[in-house]
């Protein structure tokens, strides 16, 4: 490391020796508005092709042949040309206006900004106040449907949970398939720190959704190939909020709301009234009498006498919501500043559930020469959630044994007070637990860069960047007695977890204007990263309940847990854009990356792209084109990779083996020294175009990105000692379509009305799994169909004749079909697929005045999800008599001739009727979503400033208030396997908010 | 703009090179092949290890011993008693088997044939710091492990050295190289055989006599010279080479360091859990502690009464014991005095889930092996089989081949040798005392005697072939 630094000081030094000519006029570009400086804004002297562009201070200096007549043309992307005369000044400056007609003039890229007219790859941003107003408890929630391409599923709705997103489909079977995240040019640890299989716990709720000042993401390779090894399933930079040079603003925000469970399809368990006169229906066709005590099953009608419950309306309740903010932003020519800080606290739907987050954050630079300005980035942020069993089939989940609690059973004494279920359950009632357990995890996180800038001549700009990013995780689960009247009572479990990434950013930046026309950006880099985790588990099987800590428990009995991983990264990159007049765009980008995950003989990778755009608007002859603002052409072809596998796994390891009382050594893994990255090889070609005076406006995309060098457990031969090896092996492909459009439909001085869409159709296919014809059982990869193919058995539906279950056995080639009412006779078929064809939205906006009202809507299409351990259980045919069954169930068949209905009923059938792996459970989970819905009304600035505050605004926003779907289920929304059990389901939730500036 | 290239081209050289340790990230809870096999403890320790997968109830843990008894007349399914059918070792006693539902054997024991290989690979590289003598006692060990696996594997998956005049009739791949991207042939059974025998008289030339494993908690499940030469003796027994049996087999019982249990003994003698003194010259220690063998499926649970217990004893068996047999007595009821089973694993009463050792080599399969190489010979066995029969309670079997195999039968049945006596000895298996289906005889020759490779090998290994019989489909 101290070497890496060596270097980059010899290169600076080395650098700064390179002599310029002498500036005769300089001075700085600013919004006439805000006074925010312009960077890269362009200055030419009229008349010739001598000219510069704006540094990233705002500044220019340029030599001019003739100071007192001489004319500045100063143009900036989304602003009006100047024309500023020098005048024989030293000092020029000049304040450019905004032009109202381009919405966005700059987007965050790779290592830098650039103008949005000279991108060359695919990308799509979106601004921090569109995430900020939903009431979601990280950022990645708000970011679904927003952006064309990126599919954001919730596999769980608690809140603090993951999401997980999948840019331009699914690109790699073991490799992982979440994209990058990279913060204030940093990337960052992502995914689920969860620590119990119960937690789901999201790294990204540490940010703060109002901290952020732009969302972009890079799809294609051109855009992301800066990342190399890293890069390929897309990556997402976040820009928070840098301070602003003026008076201090502060704004105060508060949000509060509830939320609650709700499916919007008529799904619901069955009543106490239905489901006892289902099961004596299910008791009288299995040959015995439900009234007879000594029957296997007993059901007599006085069982409706006694106290019945709904049980998932014990276990749940209407959550409530909180959030607190207060952020300041200002700073001076030198110095600038952001903080803010605030504090939230989620109530889950169900008892036990909760989420709190405390967080701050300070962004501040200073400029201590005026060619050298440090700055920090601090985020710091504490978060618990309590949990209670959940995301599988628990006894204790409120879910779970919400859906399947009889509801005769007793959940209460008679004094109202919530029991423990007898002889059932595991003894287990879910509110007690909720109420008595000590569940919970805590993490402490810190994510602090500190940076360097250094412009030590024109058009030269040298950085680093060091970042450390820290959590500390904290769990406790401990069963109470009073909870768990089974093994479990008073066991208490707790990890404790660390983790640390340091990351070094050092680049060097050349940006220049030549003869007027060639304008160039040149940028070498270097970076290095580790990654180092660890954890201890403490488990003792029983403590005293008194003092529920490792201390009281039998300390022969306690259990002792360890593991670590580490993982380092080198990497050297360089990025050229170049552009000719305005007109055509290109970028080079090449990376090395090396990786400690990898083996010995593949531990370097190279990984580049190559990109064009040209600007037709640009060109003479679609000048005078009327209504045309922006027509153009993209093009771009790269290889990224894909390093998301965990550490050690190119090595030939020894793991310990007990035997005769000794610890020997076993071979535990084969060796790989050629393990290597995944390869995307993307190639994308799109089309950005704007009319109408800008009032039209949109890109299309298409691509094409080929996954090679697919990480597999290939088969060997067990004469090896082994059956697999880790290796690179297999391809795969998805190809698609991306379209947004934006329209704006009204403009004036009191109403604006605005729509846009998004949509995006992927296409992914398996091309080779090294061999294997197929990976999996029911759900499986196989070669020529998609990332998950659903393989089940045909069923055929009821036998009208006597109700029972049929299935297809076979289909002839004439397709007619032969039946069975065996189900071990059925034959199996690839019958969908969980990934959807069409994910997007839509929006719309109408502004009146003061008012403004947003609607926006998610819809994903062309799929299917498969509940099967919720419908084997609950959807049983009577197979599941100790379990209440969906009230779809009801609709069974009752007499010959019913068709189209559940099989009849059977007290403990073994038909299999409800085999899981079945298409009978098979749910076209094609939805649109009511995703938000945002009222807001900002306060006439005439009215507040009386009370000294320059900006009020309230507004009421809902989530998920509707989703038109036809999944019997909470929500159609279970996770990009489609395939969840007992996940926390998506809920609706409506929030009121205050904002005030002053 | 030259200069500046320059510049970068060196910073890159420079990192470069300092990258590589900066990439290198070992594992520390796992330990590299590298880290491993370079000094002697690692070596000690890997060998220690690889006796751990023979536990393991795909092998000597279950499967070896009852799979096969399962397909002859000492055993019997209960079925008519519900406690005694968790619906275990059907196929087995069906001897139903294809190659998509085989012996799961081959795996584990090719997993110990590596792990001797890695130890025997790097015993001899520099930087090994150890006497010759240390050095030659762990190669010892890892090959007798070596030539144990494949001793299995071949008596399992390739037909008796009989099958053929010359045993050129196809064995199973001896692999004595550990090799990732290796695709062996099968080699025939009589280069199997002559493997074995060269890997062991060189474990057997280079031990030291008195080389115990340091540390174990039961010596006699750790490679001894008497175990070599025991397994040597049964090696050439099965492939007819009698004089050098007899040779072996009193080398053993020469030694004077076993003693035949006496009749009084035998019960408790198979529920030790540490045996001092005694038969045992080779055996698999089972303990709940272990890495492998532990769980219900273990010959514990399959065989006793208490437990899952589908491998029953059959009338066949006990009918075979005079009154007053030591040896009938280790036959006994459930509680219910239903059903027969087998007391040679009825646990050691060391907790919930419990585990007997597995029997591999004792004195008295020595006295047996040399009677039978005397028998076939044209010697004279009857102290031989006078010695089994005064420590059994028993009236000695006449001198003759039948008498030696009916006491071989009687001696060893459930530690796993009958099926493999049958098909060495060209045997047909037939057995009356039978429950549902199954098959009451099976003719010597007949394809089932050589269980089908796994289907999943023929896919990745294109050198292989399949047992006849079986590829029919």
């Amino acid at each position: 490391m101290k070497r890496i630094k060596l270097f980059v000081t010899a290169v600076m030094v080395c650098l700064s020796t390179l002599a310029f000519a002498q500036s005769k006029v300089a001075g700085v570009v600013t919004d006439s508005e805000s006074g925010e400086t312009l960077v890269g804004a362009s200055v030419l002297v009229k008349g010739t092709m001598s000219g510069t562009t704006t540094a990233a201070d705002g500044s220019y200096s340029l030599k001019v042949a003739n100071p007192a007549e001489a004319v500045l043309v100063i143009s900036f992307y989304g602003y009006k040309t100047a024309e500023v005369p020098v005048n024989g000044n030293a000092i020029v400056n000049a304040a450019l206006k905004a032009d109202a007609t381009v919405l966005e003039e700059t987007v965050i890229v790779a290592y830098g900004t650039q103008k949005k007219e000279a991108v060359t790859g695919s990308v799509t941003s979106v601004k921090g106040e569109t995430l900020a107003s939903a009431p979601v408890t990280s950022v990645d929630r708000a970011l679904a449907g927003k952006l064309a391409g990126v599919s954001i599923s919730a596999a769980s709705g608690q809140p603090g949970a993951i999401t997980q997103i999948r840019i331009r489909g699914n690109g790699s079977i073991n490799a992982g398939n979440a994209p990058l995240w990279v913060v204030d040019g940093i990337p960052v640890v992502s995914g689920n720190l969860g620590v119990s299989t119960s937690a789901n716990n999201s790294t990204l709720t540490n940010l703060n959704p109002n901290d952020i000042e732009s969302i972009t993401v890079l799809k294609d390779a051109a855009a992301a190939a800066a990342y190399g090894s890293r890069a390929a399933n897309g990556v997402i930079l976040v820009t928070t909020k840098s301070g602003k040079e003026g008076k201090a603003v502060f704004t105060a925000r508060a949000k509060v709301g509830v939320n609650w469970l709700n499916p919007d399809t008529d799904f619901r368990m069955m009543t106490a009234k239905e489901l006892l006169g289902y099961q004596r229906d299910a008791i009288i066709n299995a040959g015995q009498d439900p009234d007879n005590p000594k029957s296997g099953y007993y059901r007599p009608l006085s069982i409706l006498n006694g106290k019945t419950y709904n049980a998932l309306r014990e276990f749940s309740r209407t959550g409530k919501t909180q959030e607190y903010e207060i952020s300041a932003r200002g700073g001076n020519s030198r110095a600038k500043y952001y903080s803010s800080f605030s504090a939230q606290n989620d109530e889950g739907v169900f008892y036990g559930v909760e989420f709190q987050r405390l967080q701050g954050r300070i962004n501040a630079s200073y400029k201590l020469l005026d060619n050298l300005e440090s700055g920090v980035r601090f985020n710091l942020a504490y978060t618990k959630q309590s949990n209670v069993p959940m995301n599988s089939l628990y006894y204790a989940s409120p879910l779970w044994a919400g859906e399947t609690l009889l509801p005769w059973q007793q959940l209460t004494d008679e004094n109202g007070k919530y029991i423990s279920v007898e002889g059932i359950n595991s003894g287990e009632n879910p509110r007690v637990v909720a109420a008595t357990d000590d569940n919970w995890e805590k993490i402490y996180h810190l994510n602090g860069t500190v940076n360097l800038k250094w412009t030590p001549i024109k058009n030269l700009e040298i950085e680093t960047k060091n970042s450390m990013e820290q959590f500390f995780q904290e769990t406790n689960h401990y069963y109470s007695p009073v909870g768990h009247k089974n093994s479990t009572a008073n066991q208490l479990d707790n990890v404790d977890q660390y983790l640390q990434q340091l990351t070094t950013s050092n680049t060097i930046t050349y940006s220049n204007i030549f003869g007027g026309y060639h304008s160039l950006r040149a940028l070498v880099g270097q970076e290095a990263m580790t990654y180092k985790t660890h954890y201890r588990e403490a488990y003792s099987p029983e403590v005293d309940p008194n003092m529920p800590y490792h201390t009281t428990a039998d300390q022969t009995t306690t259990e002792i847990g360890y593991g670590e991983s580490a993982e380092t990264m080198l990497s050297f990159f360089g990025i050229v854009d170049y552009n000719y007049d305005n007109r055509y765009f290109a970028q080079a980008t090449f990376r090395e990356d090396g990786s400690s995950l990898f083996g010995e003989d593949n531990k370097w990778g190279a990984f580049w792209s190559i990109s064009a755009s040209w600007n037709a608007t640009n060109e003479k002859f679609l000048k005078g084109i009327k209504n045309l603002d922006l027509l153009k052409l993209r093009v771009s072809y790269g290889v990224n990779g894909n390093n998301g596998i965990s550490a050690y796994n190119a090595y030939g390891l020894y793991g310990s083996a007990i035997y005769n009382g000794l610890t020997g050594y076993l071979p535990s893994q084969i060796e790989n020294r050629r393990l290597s990255w995944e390869k995307n090889k993307t190639i994308n070609v799109g089309i950005d175009f704007a009319a109408f005076n800008n009032r039209l406006s949109g890109s299309i995309d298409v691509y094409n990105r080929k996954t090679v060098d697919l990480l597999l457990t290939k088969q060997i031969p067990q004469t090896t000692g082994f059956s697999s090896i880790f290796s690179n092996v297999g391809s795969m492909r998805n190809r698609g379509i991306e379209i947004q459009l934006e329209y704006t439909i009204l403009q004036n001085k009191d109403l604006f009305w605005s729509v846009g869409m998004n949509a995006a159709y992927n296409k992914t296919k398996i091309l080779d799994l090294g061999g294997d014809e197929f990976l999996g059982s029911w759900r499986r990869q196989v070669v020529g169909r998609g990332m998950y193919s659903y393989y089940l058995y045909d069923y055929y539906g009821v036998n009208p004749a006597n109700g029972e279950a049929l299935w297809v056995a076979s289909i002839d080639e004439k397709g007619n079909k032969t039946l069975t009412n065996d189900q071990a006779q059925a034959r199996r078929y690839y019958a969908g697929s969980p990934e959807p064809k069409w994910v997007g939205g839509f929006n719309t906006q109408v502004a009146w005045k003061g008012f403004s009202l947003s609607a926006f809507f998610e819809f994903k299409a062309g799929h299917q999800i498969l509940l099967l351990n919720e419908n084997h259980y609950l959807n049983s045919d009577g197979a599941f008599m100790t379990m209440n069954q969906f009230a779809s169930q009801l609709n069974y068949w009752k007499k010959p001739g019913d068709n189209g209905v559940n099989p009849k009923p059977v007290a403990g059938t073994t038909s299999n009727s409800n085999e899981w792996e079945s298409d009978r459970y098979l749910e076209n989970a094609s939805y649109l979503r009511v995703k938000d819905v945002t009222l807001s009304y900002t306060l006439p600035q005439s009215l507040t400033k009386k009370v000294g505050v320059k900006n009020a605004k309230v507004y009421v926003s809902g989530l998920n208030l509707y989703c038109f779907n036809d999944v019997y289920f909470w929500d159609p929304e279970q996770g990009v396997t489609g395939s969840g059990a007992g996940a926390y389901p998506t809920t609706k939730s409506i929030v009121g908010g205050i904002e005030l500036t002053f | 703009m030259k200069k500046y290239l320059f510049t970068i081209a060196a910073a890159v050289a420079v990192l470069s090179s300092c990258g590589k340790d900066f990439l290198t990230e070992e594992p520390n809870l796992a330990q590299s092949d590298v880290l491993t096999l370079s000094t002697f403890d690692g070596l000690d320790k890997a060998t220690a290890g690889a006796y751990a997968p023979m536990a393991s109830t795909n092998w000597y843990g279950a499967n070896l011993i009852l799979s096969f008894e399962m397909g002859t007349g000492n055993a019997r399914r209960w079925i008519e008693f519900d406690t005694h059918d968790s619906g275990r070792y059907i196929e087995d006693y069906a001897i139903n088997f294809t190659p998509n539902g085989t012996s799961p054997i081959w795996g584990q024991a090719y997993y110990v044939i590596l792990a001797a290989n890695q130890v025997i690979a790097h015993l001899d590289d520099a930087g090994i710091d150890a006497s010759q003598q240390e050095k030659s006692n762990l190669k010892a060990e890892c090959l007798f492990l070596r030539a144990l696996a494949h001793f299995d594997l071949v008596r399992v998956f390739a037909h008796p050295y009989n099958y053929t005049a010359d045993a050129s009739h196809l064995g199973v791949p001896y692999v004595t190289v550990p090799d990732a991207n290796a695709k062996p042939a099968r080699d025939d059974v009589a280069t199997v055989y002559s493997n074995i025998i060269t890997d062991l008289l060189e474990a057997e030339a280079i031990i030291d006599p008195s080389y115990v494993r340091s540390g174990v908690k039961d010596k006699k499940a750790t490679v001894t010279l008497e175990a070599i030469q025991a397994l040597l003796a049964r090696a050439y027994l099965y492939c007819n080479k009698n004089a050098e049996a007899i040779t072996y087999a009193t080398k053993v019982i020469e030694s004077g360091k076993f003693q035949m249990w006496d009749a009084e003994d035998l019960a408790d003698a198979y529920t030790v859990d540490v045996p001092t003194g005694g038969e045992v010259i080779f055996e698999i220690y089972n303990n709940t502690s272990s890495s492998y063998g532990t769980g219900l499926e273990n010959v514990w649970g399959m065989t006793y009464y208490e437990q899952y217990s589908d491998c029953g004893v059959s009338n066949d068996l006990l009918e075979l014991y005079e009154d007053g047999d030591a040896r009938a007595d280790l036959i006994s009821t459930d509680k219910e005095g239903n059903g027969l089973f087998t007391m040679k694993y009825a646990g050691k009463g060391l907790g919930a889930v419990d585990a007997n050792n597995v029997i591999v080599l004792r004195l008295s399969e020595m006295y047996l092996i040399r009677a039978e190489a005397l028998v076939k010979t044209g010697g004279n066995a009857v102290a031989d089989l006078q010695v089994i029969a005064d420590h059994r309670n028993a009236t000695a079997q006449p001198a003759n081949i039948e008498g030696v195999f009916l006491e071989r039968r009687k001696e060893l049945c459930w530690e796993g040798h009958y099926w493999f006596d049958l098909a060495r000895t060209g045997h047909d298996m037939d057995r009356e005392d039978v429950s549902g289906t199954a098959i009451k005889h099976l003719a010597a020759g007949d394809y089932r005697w050589a269980r089908p490779i796994p289907q999943r090998e023929f896919t990745v290994n294109p050198n292989l072939i399949q047992n006849p019989e079986y590829n029919k489909n």
